[in-house]
């Protein structure tokens, strides 16, 4: 899976659940801790991307560290894919 | 509670002689256990054995499987359930604010969150090999002991506390306001909100009104100016505790608000009880159920802070509440939104006017219900028609 695969799902998810405009959403904007996405959204991330990406994520790496940008979600998954 | 935080300080001047993270770690725990002694023998005990239980599984989970992991930690759960209860139970009549500390046991709300949240993470596999000095040093820590915030094992070990003069100061000023907002400001609130929460009848909406801004500020001014002390001393012996309020009041909803509201607690209570709860019943259900495992989520984890609040249906009906306000947010408003022109919706996001309106009936969503936590449901029901009905 490469990383291009996955900002598109991320994207797809985020163009469903954020109002803010999706041209201002870059790789290294706060998601959670600037309030675009709530502890729900990310809950349902984390969810979306194990369903569409077949990757098992535990509860204890869905947090703010792990979800917070596009950036650093790309790291998590490059991280739990190539463990 | 508050003479046992400030005659902490006294210490500080001999801990910034010492060297060397070891000697001062143990000498802050020694204060602290010797401080938590005179205040009631029996804390000092049970923290001491708790972190030696917790040592001693820590290790043997480590050498054993995930069942012994998983067995140890529902045991040591249980016997932290019983200890929470019976201490809240035979601690009843307290109120529910820092300053009001009417529990049998003090800070045992506190240690219970901490200690949970420990053995969760033993039978994740995730705390390796505690060290018993480590655990004492972070289960006792003075400071946050009786109040909070709620410090991780992690963040708290991590650190090597060297106290510097710019921090001293700022430690100092933060006490300074911790005392202010605590004392003075939530103090005198409390004395002019008291009565009016005690006999609302004969008194106009208005007054009834004022009454619930006040206890809410009251609330918030209390727990905060806890928080800012328990920080700024931190700071004197060169730790760095995690913020646990960010101007919760003036937020646009309320998930925005109780994710800046005693922020350590609401951390605890996504870590631990929203995100397994909502991510169990995903897992057992499909897609389509989505936003019923999220909303369960939600409810289980601000029942469970209701009734970390106090043992009673005034707690149980605050949370549910609460709850209900943050599904509302979550699951209702944001789709409705989204069927909304973007332009109207951005508008609303950026504009000054979106903001003032958003931040006012959050803030009444709040605080309205706040009255629960102060009376029995009869009375606060009782003092909600009367501010309704004029």
């Amino acid at each position: 899976m490469d990383a291009e695969t996955v900002e598109r799902q991320i994207l797809a998810f985020l163009r469903e659940r954020v109002e803010e405009d999706q041209e201002t959403i870059r790789r290294d904007t706060a998601l959670v801790s600037s309030g675009l996405i709530d502890s729900m959204d990310t809950v349902r991330l984390a969810t979306h991307l194990e369903r569409t990406l077949r990757l098992k994520i535990p509860d204890e790496d869905i947090s703010v560290e792990n979800f917070d940008s596009i950036a650093r979600i790309l790291s998590y998954v490059e991280g739990r894919l190539g463990g | 509670m508050l003479p046992l935080l400030l005659g902490f300080l006294a210490l500080a001047p001999l801990y910034w002689l010492m060297s060397g993270v070891r000697l001062r770690r143990d000498f802050l725990s020694l204060a602290s256990l010797t401080a938590l002694g005179l205040y009631d023998w029996r804390l000092p005990v049970l923290i001491v054995a708790a972190a030696l239980l917790l040592a001693a599984a820590g290790r043997r989970a480590w050498s054993g499987g995930t069942g012994t992991r998983r067995l140890g930690a529902a045991m040591g759960l249980l016997l932290l359930g019983i200890l929470f209860v019976g201490n809240k139970m035979a601690g009843q009549g307290g109120g529910a604010l820092p300053s009001q500390s009417g529990l049998a046991l003090l800070g045992i709300s506190y240690l219970a969150l901490k200690l949970a949240a420990a053995w969760i993470e033993l039978a994740r596999g995730r705390l390796i090999a505690p060290r018993p000095r480590e655990l004492l040093a972070w289960l006792a820590f003075l400071p946050t002991y009786p109040s909070g915030p709620i410090e991780e094992l992690e963040h708290f070990r991590s650190q090597d506390p060297r106290p510097t003069r710019v921090g001293v100061l700022q430690g100092l000023e933060r006490v300074l306001f911790g005392l202010v907002k605590a004392l003075l400001l939530a103090h005198y609130l409390g004395v002019w909100v008291d009565p009016i929460l005690a006999a609302p009848e004969g008194r106009s909406s208005g007054e009834l009104l004022l009454g619930v801004y006040a206890s809410t500020l009251r609330f918030y001014l209390d727990f905060a100016g806890y928080s800012d002390i328990a920080i700024g001393i931190s700071a004197l012996f060169g730790y760095e505790i995690r913020e646990n309020f960010d101007s919760p009041l003036v937020r646009r909803n309320l998930v925005q608000l109780w994710q800046h509201w005693h922020i350590t607690l609401t951390h605890w209570l996504r870590t631990y009880i929203f995100i397994p709860v909502s991510r169990g019943l995903m897992r057992h259900s499909g897609k389509r159920w989505e936003g019923f495992a999220l909303a369960a989520g939600q409810l289980a984890a601000m029942l469970f802070c209701g009734l970390w609040h106090g043992l009673g249906w005034n707690f149980v009906l605050w949370g549910a509440l609460q709850a209900l306000g943050m599904i509302w947010v979550g699951l209702v408003a944001r789709p409705i939104g989204r069927l909304l022109p973007r332009s109207l919706v951005a508008w609303w996001r950026h504009s000054r006017c979106g903001y003032a309106i958003s931040t006012l009936v959050t803030f009444h969503a709040f605080a309205l219900p706040t009255v629960l936590v102060v009376a029995d449901v009869e009375s606060s029901l009782h003092y909600l028609r009367l501010l309704f009905a004029g």
